[in-house]
């Protein structure tokens, strides 16, 4: 899924679904790994300051806060920290080559 | 009557009549009997791998691309023989899905949240909205809280889409209020964005 987070990297919304239509109207998911670097082409959220793909499932995403890793302009989400408990969830699978 | 082979070599004797097959065990052929091709038998197949099934026409299909039908109509009952599917009704197709946070206001004001979901094609989106309330978590929006006590709205919240044109799709969520955000300081919405499309 895609998660979107504020200034303070709090989650503040998630897509976990979209589908698109082509040019001659027929239908494909999209995937919203392949889309991070575009993302405001799909999907645009007025509390957030960013958008990036996390590729695992999370119950209540929204109480988590996001830690990017990577040199300025491919950062990518490596790891995801409650904000109350502070437990931290590594990211298990490694982003694209070329991300 | 046919004969059908074993996998450990020998042969049953089989009679075929009208899709029912019956099989006389203990059948074995001669030493140097020629290998007998596979029968193809209609009715009941059991235990056999195909990469392709289609019927006489091609509309309905089953092959590594999943299940095609085309002009006719798949049909769904559940196990009281009730039609859950019946292939002719409109249905809802899930087009987005997300979520979002909605942030309390302070009392007698009211904030708003919105999230754009774009390239979904030209038709006309409707929704399904969800707050994270309650145990088991899920209220459908709008969510409208009223005080008991002098029948006034407290807390209001409510979803719009605005379809905004080339494909595009904008959520918005409102919260007023006129005490303190319910005593929350922000909510998570869910947003189904769905197409009704026709079998």
């Amino acid at each position: 899924m895609l998660i979107a987070y504020d200034s303070s990297g709090n989650v503040v919304a998630t897509l976990g679904h979209l589908v698109h239509r082509d040019a001659s109207g027929r239908k494909y998911l999209v995937d919203l790994e392949a889309a991070e670097p575009d993302v405001l082409q799909i999907w645009e959220v007025q509390a957030a300051v960013g958008a990036k793909f996390w590729p695992d499932a999370v119950v209540r995403p929204h109480d988590w806060r996001v830690e990017k890793s990577g040199p300025d302009g491919a950062k990518h989400l490596s790891a995801l920290t409650h904000r109350v408990s502070g437990e931290r969830l590594e990211r298990t699978t490694p982003p694209k080559k070329g991300r | 009557m046919v004969r059908t082979r074993h996998a450990a070599g020998s042969y049953s004797r089989e009679t075929h009549t009208a899709g029912s097959l019956s099989v006389a065990p203990g059948y074995t052929p001669a030493l140097g009997l020629a290998p007998v091709p596979d029968p193809v038998i209609p009715g009941i197949v059991q235990g056999v791998v195909v990469q392709d099934v289609h019927n006489a026409t091609g509309d309905a299909v089953i092959n590594a691309s999943g299940v095609i039908i085309t002009g006719g109509a798949l049909t769904v009952k559940n196990g009281s023989n009730v039609v859950i599917i019946d292939g002719s009704s409109d249905m809802f197709r899930i087009a987005a899905q997300g979520t979002g946070t909605i942030n309390g206001p302070s009392a007698n004001s009211g904030n708003s949240d919105m999230q754009t979901f774009s390239g979904l094609g030209d038709y006309t989106p409707t929704f399904l909205g969800f707050i994270e309330l309650g145990s088991p978590i899920g209220d459908a929006l709008p969510f409208v809280k009223i005080s008991t006590a002098t029948g006034h709205v407290l807390d209001s919240i409510r979803m719009y889409t605005q379809n905004l044109g080339a494909g595009a799709v904008r959520v918005a969520v409102y919260w007023d209020t006129t005490t303190a955000s319910y005593g929350q300081s922000a909510f998570t919405y869910r947003v189904y964005i769905l197409e009704q499309v026709a079998f």
